[in-house]
């Protein structure tokens, strides 16, 4: 048996061509069934998201890797209506510990288009469970696809990769917190409208605050945001008695002279009572005068600021990055050693050493207190090795023989590991939905 | 046998900090539990430490410099674990710890002195009035830290420079609450000190105020500190000037417990306690 993998990704192809290879996904069942229509693929799975499309295939060990590619990329011409031409060079293609590693990198959101984004293990998972129930899967995709979700597992609490924000909405967010501990019982107070402060309002609301006040220069425009958010809408002109109330202010109008200035907020110290206020400008130009930052108790971040948070932030996650690729490693390494234990003579050989070593250890034992002849023990030896023997002999025959569908093979093969605990796999649960997921 | 009992204190007081050390660099949570135990012991065996000098001498240990210092060490262990189970900011034991060591070793390197041993020492007043003035006192050291750790993470938000503290402090919120929280113990501990001590004073010399420097100094910090939380809780301030406010405050509180027994004749004096003027 071996793996395939080919895929696209935002790495090596442009947005036209991923959106046209996602006609695939269209009906996930049908692409499935075509896939194992190839000759010689035992097992099929694939995955497709707007940054990246990835088929995984077993197939038989013979196979010529150079063919497989080959009627894979006409089957996926086929589907997609593209010339062959048009998304050959964008495609890349990995075999075994190739595709493992990988895989394993993709699932770990290594491969991303933002390193440790947690979307993509999800959509992994999602496909799996719609190829398992296609009945596309077989012994070796679906240990693989568990190793996959194990190794991501492993990356997300052994590395920071995605412990810092690298997005402005959710770089004010993690400072919020950092300010007010949780975010609850908080009160936002929005000025201005706009794509990137309504996607921190959303953040924020997320994370549980009390109230969202909207404020415009018209009364309408407020309205109709608040209204989104559930939210109460206020005209400027009441601005100075709402700062005495907010915690929270993300403004972004495009006014051209501060609508916040250092003075309003020094005003609302009092009436605030000294609480800390965080203010977030995304306005260019600046909507609250620099000065406002000074005030006590009061943090100002521009867009600037969170910019350079996010930047330092994603230098961050490059370096615990390596140490994901370190995982990925070992685990890729793991998977190959498995994989390649799966065929007849590596399981039987398992399996006899694991039997001889069983039948030493107690012939030690017995011998220890059993004062025999050495003719005795001689005799004692030969026949527990022929016991051995014939316990293993109908098993072996049993693998050994011709089975017309190879799939089934490593169904067996795969039992015989789980019933002898060989490679340390007695007891690793792989259900459909096994437990070493999530 | 109590000096053994200090010893090995010191030692569980020493792991501990380092564990927390460990724990500020790597930010384990195994790190802040196994040391948040050191210290737990190192507190138990100083108590046992603290109850067989208590025996032997038949008052509480808290008469010369070394004793005091010594049990300033306990009452700021004592203080933090006790609050720590309340408010679970295990980073607090990584600036808390080394002040616990740094009490301890004080107290290590002073000689040992003399120590009179007078009946009337033997009061439960007295003891009460040391107890309590003594935890009051590490509870607003502990303030100071809290404020301390405050000034810190403000100052990693302030500058926008979020280095290597930023993601290892908790929120200013949450040190805010912590700094309030050993202010209120620290000055209800105090006032209970300064009320037992005066009550003490009365069975002793039935005189319950002497308008000696030590309780003048005392009384002078009390106020510092009636002030700092009357603006805390009725004012509403908080933050940044709160954090000052309780730093500044604690230097009366070590001119109190160190200076004003070395810089005037008193009888509160480390080497003169209970020598009648």
């Amino acid at each position: 048996m071996s793996l395939f993998l080919a895929g696209l990704s935002h790495h090596t192809a442009a947005v036209e061509l991923r959106e046209c290879l996602a006609v695939v996904d269209r009906s996930p069942e049908e692409t499935l069934s075509r896939l194992l229509e190839l000759p010689r693929v035992k097992e099929g799975f694939f995955v497709a998201t707007c940054n990246r499309v990835e088929f995984l295939l077993v197939t038989e060990k013979e196979a010529e890797q150079d063919r497989v590619a080959e009627e894979f990329v006409s089957l996926i011409a086929g589907i997609s209506d593209l010339n062959r031409l048009d998304f050959k060079d964008s495609l890349y293609l990995k075999f075994d510990r190739e595709a493992v590693r990988h895989l394993f990198r993709v699932a770990s959101s290594l491969d991303s288009m933002v390193v440790g984004e947690p979307q993509i293990l999800g959509q992994i998972k999602q496909a799996y469970y719609r190829a398992a129930s296609a009945g596309s899967m077989g012994v070796i995709l679906n240990r693989l696809l568990h190793r996959a979700f194990h190794v991501a597992k492993r990356v997300r609490t052994e590395t920071g990769i995605s412990d810092r924000a690298v997005s402005i909405a959710f770089a004010a967010v993690d400072l919020a917190k950092k300010i007010f501990g949780l975010l609850e019982g908080k009160k936002v107070l929005l000025l201005g409208a706009g794509e990137m402060a309504e996607l921190a309002a959303e953040h924020l609301l997320a994370n549980q605050v009390a109230s969202l006040t909207v404020a415009n220069r018209t009364l309408e425009k407020a309205l109709e945001v608040a209204t989104r958010f559930k939210g109460r809408a206020v005209s400027l002109a009441e601005l100075e008695g709402e700062l005495a109330e907010a915690d929270i202010i993300i403004s972004s109008t495009a006014a051209p002279e501060p609508v916040l200035t250092a003075r309003m907020i020094k005003n609302s110290l009092r009436p605030r009572k000294r609480r800390p206020l965080f203010i977030i400008d995304i306005a260019v130009p600046r909507d609250v005068e620099p000065a406002a930052g000074k005030v006590e108790n009061v943090f100002l971040y521009d867009v600037d600021d969170l910019e350079e948070v996010v930047a330092r932030n994603l230098a961050a996650r490059k370096e615990e990055a390596i140490k994901a690729e370190r995982i990925v490693e070992t685990e890729a390494i793991k998977f190959e050693t498995w994989l390649e234990s799966l065929s007849v003579v590596p399981t039987i050989k398992n399996i006899q050493a694991k039997l001889e070593n069983i039948r030493r250890q107690e012939m030690d034992k017995t011998l220890h207190f059993l004062d025999l002849t050495p003719e005795q023990a001689e005799a004692l030896e030969v026949m527990t090795k022929s016991m051995m023997h014939k316990v293993l002999h109908d098993p072996a025959l049993f693998l050994k023989r011709n089975f017309r569908n190879v799939d089934n093979r490593t169904k067996y093969l795969d039992a015989a590991h789980r019933l002898f605990g060989l490679n340390g796999l007695a007891g690793e649960g792989e259900g459909p939905a096994g437990e070493d997921e999530g | 046998m109590s000096g053994l009992l200090f010893i090995l204190a010191g030692v569980f007081y020493l792991a501990g900090s380092a564990g927390y050390a460990v724990y500020l660099w790597r930010q384990r949570e195994v790190s802040a539990r196994v040391s948040a135990w050191l210290m737990l012991v190192g507190l138990v065996v100083h108590t046992a430490g603290l109850v067989s000098d208590w025996l032997n001498l038949g008052h509480i240990p808290a008469v010369t410099l070394k004793q005091s210092l010594g049990l300033m060490a306990w009452s700021i262990a004592a203080g933090y674990l006790a609050v720590q189970l309340k408010v679970r900011v295990k980073i607090l034991g990584s600036f808390a710890a080394p002040l616990v060591l740094f009490m301890m070793i004080l107290a290590w390197t002073q000689p040992e002195a003399q120590a009179v041993s007078i009946s009337k020492f033997g009061s439960a007043w007295l003891a009460f009035h040391v107890v309590s003035a003594f935890l009051g006192d590490a509870m607003l050291a502990l303030t100071a830290v809290a404020g301390a750790m405050y000034l810190l993470q403000e100052k990693q938000i302030k500058s926008k420079r979020q280095g290597w503290l930023y993601s290892r402090l908790p929120s200013l919120t949450t040190l805010d609450n912590l700094s309030r929280i050993f202010l209120i113990a620290g000055f209800s501990l105090l006032t209970l000190g300064m009320l037992s001590g005066a009550v003490f004073g009365q069975f002793i010399s039935g005189i319950y105020w002497r308008w000696a420097p030590k309780e003048v100094w005392s009384l002078i910090t009390w106020l510092v500190y009636a002030v700092i939380l009357h603006q805390r809780l009725t004012v509403g301030w908080q933050g940044r000037k709160a954090a000052w406010l309780v730093i500044f405050g604690f230097a009366a509180v070590v001119f109190t417990f160190l200076g004003a027994s070395f810089l005037f004749d008193d009888y509160h004096n480390f080497s003169t306690y209970g020598q009648p003027r």
